[in-house]
């Protein structure tokens, strides 16, 4: 422990001599800032007790790196900031402030949520001249109980790149550590294990050298371009409950137990759940009239203390207070649903990776809990947190997600069903009237299915001029005036949503004189496609949808077209497009179809792809020129 | 005119007659605490405004002044009915309460207390009523000076009721707190009653535009003082007693274009303006801006920081002042000297608190740099004045009384050579002289200590804000328009370009940005003065552009680079003002060679374009001589703030300017007649 002490202010002062002045290097390509050096040493005593220390250097190179300068230090009831102390350098390597602890400012908001028991220690630095060098020593402890490593992330954003970091752990001869490196890349990670005098484990994970990434568009999450290290202990102690994290299975094993008697109901509520299934005839009735009465009678309020981070309320609390968070309302709903005599497993998933690590668990890949129901016919996936979606729908924040039942076995990693990206549909119908004018009326259907219906299913909770704002706001006319909104919600497993609306507009497109510029298709936004760069990362198209649309366009009297857009179809790896405009004798019909892959593509691909993007951006803001049969000067 | 007097008569029973609906319709509050009435209960909908989520029933506080342990105290008595209309207005049954708790000393504190809240259902056709237990309340620290109370009320959904009340008590007898009558969802009934004794003097400012009834009458109060060893003594006083009352306030909602919709909410701030304890001489309070000024100049943190030293005296001499005689060479020195010494911390602030660290430190707030900066400037013999303020996102100052609390920053007037003052701020790195950041150009900042004119000086049209534009370009036969703009950007426009070019990698990315926005190819770009502390940059760029050709026509927009392609303003209704963050000017002229054999065969008209008041204007001008079109386009905003009443009519100003910049020039070959596709 000693010998730790010493040597890290001595890493530290070698490393100060070596970077200023600073070398130009390839490190300060496309870099906004750079990670001299970073050292995090966790010593984890027993498995309730761990101390972490870190120091970090950083020189920020332009005003665009001083986002990296925020020291940010999250508490919590185990976690606590035992010291702090920081210094920062100018560009000839002069020190020229001293940061203590009393300068970090400290917060306990907690947003949204009704009540956490984390709190921050925050610091926000700048200075006037670049490049300058601040190194930031920290310590902090827990003790009570460590559910997962610190994990090493040694480059945590765009525009920085990483001379050295290096992550040292310490862990008593009788615990174990599975280690898990995620990289996009091999070998940009270096992990070496070994055992101290008394016998102790050490893991050392090194990075160096990471050259600086930068953000492109259609880009993968950060998280997926750079490289990590997750550890957790195998055996672990968390807030006086003990568990194991050997696999899933495990993991499950210990979530079930928090589980454990937390789903008695009162004789009240066992009473009111079969009053209100008295009239179902199945099954899947039973449960949408509980998924109704959850839906009427409860609402989220996020309580996030302790184990209670883990462990949802019990479900006579969430009946009593009509309240609780993703784990207690999906909880109680299983609690309801058993006293019906309908198995339903607690599903630990998380909105944000699809993925769960198959053969590495963790606590940390998960943020929300669902509740399956797997009944004959088909199987249900219940937002219990949501009362607005309609019954039996996979939300597109789950949906293809893996999840993890909870059972008595233990967990079970299982992956939702996704719909195909076809289903995904939004359809426009228009008729457009023009007089000669200019002016016009048009009659539009818009029906949305799936995530399509996510996306526009909030309309319907607006006030009626907001949502004639909202509609508004797509349209690509200079002038337009909404009016007649009938709107029609299909609430099934595969909702629905219909929206009728006319539009009037003094302008249909654009006058010059003797001519009209008229748009054909003014539903669709032309696609943001930026120049053209050398491509480092791979394209990720985040969600596949199909979008058509039909529009019927009355030439007014007197005029005559003088010219129109080419159709066009297209076949590509990212999906089809076709878009048809053809005239008749006083009507032009235009007709577009967008099948959109959802994938993951190899960067190689990138200048097709945004010639793909390029042709439907045009065909969508294609014109057609309708000249006065008789013109007028 | 028989016919006209009918519809005239129907159109005024219509009026009645929703008038009537309305009226009946609403309900009247039960005032008494844990006790919803049968109609509230019942109650589906608000009348009024039908797409509310909830409503607040009543809103109630009283407040009173108390003698404990020989000091005085507020306290508040808060209590609040609200019904559940939709499911989003579920969230009103979580509640938070601020309150001033320093981290470090508890000596002057508030203290919420009394906190009793529940929600009444109707279930089974009988009224249930959910108490909240008080595990349900949790505390938590927002920063250095607050505390926060969450709170959230059990059993509430859609049709619930719930009910609160709970005591704040404060130290702080100096300030009272504001009173908000209106808030983001409709009010039915609230009032505020609040008992001053005669020791203290408070200024009212009502604010918002709905109506608030004010009753003020003279009343006794009674306090009890300790002397210690069981002594106490009854003291009596007249006290003033104030009630406001308001009914049926629509929900406050903020907008797009608002600087500060506090602005414009129904209420009521009080000021101290003095204390007259007995046996002791009155104490006046800010009674007006003199004596705010003197205040502020006796405060160690301000006015001492105007009398500082410069701390970087030694360096002066290096930076070649006497070389010129040209005041803003002098100032534009200065400036750029100490922005290399220090850069600003994104705060803002009137005060300076250690304005020697964050020189040492490099880094201070707007306050602290203009303190430093002020001590350059007087050191090179230039005159300059602290002009105090509210930001435009922070409120306006009160108009009916002076008010220091209100002040939060300052910038630094300087006394130009023809006795006229120009601004300059800390905060910013793009701007020059009179080139401020937005949120600063107030219309009242009062300037301290300047004797040569009006104290009172109107920054919402300091500066100019121009932009000018020449396009040179040709137009081949294949569509290729090629050819080279010229920029120029003053004033906001100046700020405005550096910082999107501060905020990219480089300027090939600046570059690239612009390729992707104008659709076009750029060469030879360059940009002078984007670093510099100057009152222009300028930008100059060859582009290559693709016109539409069809047959032997070819559509082009002939300003090649449009103002403004799309309308700003989309709602269909606003319900609050309108406020533009500066007056601008923005002019663009275009030279186009059209190809040997082509003709014009349409050309977009001439044409001004006017807003209803005349402050605004657009003007299109467009003209062919021999192979060559010319444009000549100017747009000019003036007025900063439209009523809602105007949204109307700016829209169609701003909707017609728009159709102008979309308008087409059309080519013809010349001696293709009958043209089919």
């Amino acid at each position: 422990m000693k010998s730790i002490q010493t040597v890290i202010p001595l890493l530290i002062a070698i490393c100060l001599c070596s970077s200023l002045p600073l070398h130009a290097q390839d490190l300060t390509k496309n870099a906004y800032s750079i990670i001299k050096n970073h050292q995090i040493t966790i010593v984890c005593k027993s498995k309730t007790q761990s101390l972490n220390k870190e120091s970090l250097t950083i020189t920020i190179l332009n005003e665009k790196g001083l986002e990296a300068t925020k020291f940010v230090c999250n508490c919590d009831q185990f976690n606590s900031l035992k010291s702090f102390s920081g210094e920062l350098f100018n560009a000839s390597g002069k020190r020229v402030r001293k940061i203590k602890k009393s300068d970090l400012q400290r917060t306990e908001y907690s947003g949204s949520a009704l009540s956490t028991d984390d709190y921050f220690f925050f610091y926000e630095c700048s200075y006037p001249v670049y490049p300058f060098t601040v190194t930031y020593e920290w310590e902090t402890e827990c003790n009570n109980g460590v559910i997962g490593f610190t994990p090493f992330f040694p480059q945590t954003d765009y525009n920085q790149s990483i001379e050295k970091a290096e992550y040292d752990l310490e862990y008593p001869s009788d615990m174990e550590c599975n280690i898990r490196v995620l990289s996009p890349i091999k070998d940009l990670i270096k992990i070496e294990r070994s055992k101290g005098e008394k016998g102790e484990n050490r893991i050392k994970a090194t990075a160096s050298n990471l050259a600086a990434i930068e953000e492109e568009p259609f880009s993968l999450p950060f998280k997926n371009l750079v490289p990590y290290v997750y550890l957790t202990p195998t055996d672990f102690v968390y807030d006086k409950t003990a568990g194991c994290l050997k696999d899933w299975q495990s993991f499950g094993n210990w979530t079930q137990q928090l589980l454990n008697g937390r789903d008695e109901l009162t004789d009240a509520m066992k009473q009111r759940v079969h009053e209100l299934t008295a009239h179902c005839k199945s099954d899947r009735e039973k449960v949408k009239a509980i998924y109704d009465y959850l839906a009427k009678t409860t609402r989220y309020v996020s309580i996030q203390l302790g184990i209670g981070g883990f462990q949802p309320a019990p479900a006579s609390e969430v009946a009593e207070f009509g309240f609780g968070d993703c784990k207690a309302l999906s909880n109680y709903t299983k609690a309801m649903l058993k006293e019906l005599g309908i198995p339903s497993t607690y599903t630990v998933i998380s909105t944000t990776n699809s993925r769960l690590i198959p053969d590495f668990a963790s606590a940390n890949q998960m943020n929300h809990i669902i509740l399956q129901v797997p009944l004959p016919q088909d199987t249900l996936w219940l937002e219990c947190t949501n009362p607005r979606l309609p019954f039996g729908y996979i939300h597109q924040q789950i949906a293809g997600h893996d999840g993890l039942l909870i059972t008595p076995e233990g967990g079970k990693v299982y992956r939702l069903p996704l719909y195909p990206d076809s289903l995904n549909t939004q359809n426009n119908k228009a008729t457009v009237s023009i007089s000669p004018t200019g002016s016009a009326t048009i009659t539009v259907e818009e029906i949305s299915r799936l995530f399509q219906y996510d996306h526009q299913s909030g309309i319907i909770d607006l006030e009626p001029n907001k949502q004639k704002d909202a509609l508004r706001e797509e349209i690509k006319l200079t002038h337009a005036m909404i009016d007649q909104i009938k709107i029609k919600e299909n609430k099934t497993d595969h909702p629905e949503i219909t929206i009728d609306y006319q539009i009037q507009t003094d302008q249909y497109g654009h006058k010059t004189g003797n001519r009209l510029f008229i748009p054909t298709n003014i539903f669709r936004r032309s696609f943001y496609n930026p120049s053209l760069t050398t491509r480092h990362s791979p394209i990720s198209i985040g969600y596949g949808y199909h979008d058509t649309d039909s529009i019927r366009i009355k030439i007014p009297n007197g005029y005559s077209v003088e010219g129109y857009p080419k159709s066009i179809e297209m076949k590509s790896k990212f999906g089809t497009f076709k878009s048809s405009i053809s005239i008749h004798e006083n009507e032009i019909v235009a007709t577009y179809r967008l099948l959109m892959h959802k994938g993951v593509y190899p960067k190689d691909d990138y200048i097709e792809f945004i010639a793909f993007r390029k042709i439907i951006s045009e065909q969508y803001s294609g014109k057609v020129v309708l000249k006065k049969d008789n013109p007028t000067q | 005119m028989k016919k006209l007097l009918t519809t005239a008569f129907l159109s005024l029973v219509t009026i009645f007659g929703i008038a009537n609906e309305v009226k009946t319709s609403i309900i009247e509050p039960s005032l008494k605490f844990g006790k919803p009435s049968d109609e509230e209960l019942s109650m589906s909908t608000y009348a009024p405004d039908t797409t509310a989520s909830a409503v607040v029933l009543y809103s109630l506080s009283n407040t009173r002044y108390d003698v404990i342990a020989n000091e005085f105290q507020v306290a508040y008595d808060y209590q609040v009915k609200i019904k559940i209309l939709k499911a989003d207005g579920t969230s009103y049954a979580n509640v938070i309460i601020p309150y001033y708790m320093n981290e470090k000393s508890s000596l002057v504190k508030e203290v919420v207390s009394g906190i009793n809240a529940s929600s009444y259902n109707m279930e089974k056709g009988k009224m249930v009523r959910t108490k909240m237990d008080s595990d349900l309340i949790f505390k938590e620290r927002i920063n250095k000076n607050y505390m926060q109370i969450k709170f959230t009320i059990p059993n509430v959904k859609v049709g619930t009721i719930l009910e609160y009340k709970y005591t704040l008590t404060s130290d702080l007898y100096y300030r009272l707190l504001p009173w908000e009558a209106q808030k983001d969802i409709p009010v039915l009934f609230t009032q505020h009653e609040i008992k001053i004794p005669e020791y203290f003097n408070f200024n009212l400012e009502m604010r918002g535009r709905n109506h608030l009834e004010t009753k003020d009458q003279s009343d006794n109060q009674q306090f009890t003082i300790n002397y210690g060893g069981g002594q106490s003594e009854r003291v009596n006083c007249s006290a003033r007693n104030l009630t406001f009352t308001g009914h049926q306030l629509p929900a406050l909602k903020t907008d797009k274009y608002i600087w500060c919709a506090e602005n414009y909410r129904s209420g009521v701030l009080f000021e101290l303006s003095g204390i007259n304890f007995p046996n002791s001489p009155y104490k006046s309070f800010t009674k007006n801006w003199k004596e705010i000024d003197d205040l502020l100049l006796d405060d160690d943190d301000f006015g001492g920081r105007l009398k500082m030293r410069n701390p970087y005296r030694d360096e002066m001499p290096s930076l070649g002042l006497d070389k010129t005689n040209n005041i803003y060479e002098k100032i534009a020195t200065l400036y750029s000297f100490l922005k290399k010494k220090i850069s600003w911390n994104n705060d803002y602030a009137l005060y300076s608190y250690d304005t020697k660290k964050a020189a040492k430190n490099g880094t201070g707030s707007n306050a602290d740099i203009n303190f430093i900066l002020m001590s350059l400037l007087k050191d090179a013999k230039i005159d300059c004045y602290p002009a105090v303020m509210s930001r435009r996102s922070r409120g306006i100052l009160p108009m009916t009384h002076p008010s220091i609390d209100k002040l939060n920053t300052f910038v630094i007037a300087i006394a130009d050579t023809d006795s006229t003052l120009v601004y300059l701020d800390g905060s910013s790195n793009t701007g020059f002289l009179n080139i401020l950041p937005p949120n600063l150009m107030v219309e009242r900042a009062h300037v301290i200590g300047y004797k040569n004119g009006e104290t009172w000086v109107n920054l919402s049209q300091c500066g100019k804000s121009l932009l000018r534009g020449a396009v040179n370009a040709t137009i081949a036969s294949n569509g290729i328009i090629s050819g080279q703009r010229q920029t120029k950007y003053i004033g906001q426009y100046a700020s405005g370009i550096r910082k999107e070019y501060h905020s990219v990698k480089d300027s090939s990315e600046f570059i690239r940005n612009l390729e992707t926005q104008e659709n076009i190819k750029i060469t030879q770009f360059n940009l002078e003065n984007v670093d510099l502390f100057s009152p222009e940059v300028k930008e100059s760029f060859n582009f290559e552009k693709q016109a539409t050709l069809n047959g032997d026509l070819i559509y082009v927009n002939p300003l090649i680079f449009l103002h403004m392609s799309k309308c700003p303003f989309t709602d269909v209704e606003r319900n609050l003002p309108l406020e533009m963050p500066y007056q601008e000017e923005y002019s663009l002229s275009v030279i186009l060679r059209i190809p040997e054999g082509y003709t014009v065969d349409e050309l977009p008209k001439s044409t001004s374009i006017n807003s209803e008041d005349g402050q605004s204007i657009c003007r299109y001008y467009s003209a062919v001589n021999q192979q060559t079109v010319s444009i000549k386009y100017v747009f000019k905003q003036n007025k900063l703030l439209y009523l809602s009443t105007e949204y109307p009519s700016l829209k169609k100003f701003f909707e017609t300017i728009v159709e102008k910049n979309n308008e087409m020039l059309v080519l013809k070959k010349a001696d293709a007649n009958n043209q089919t596709l």
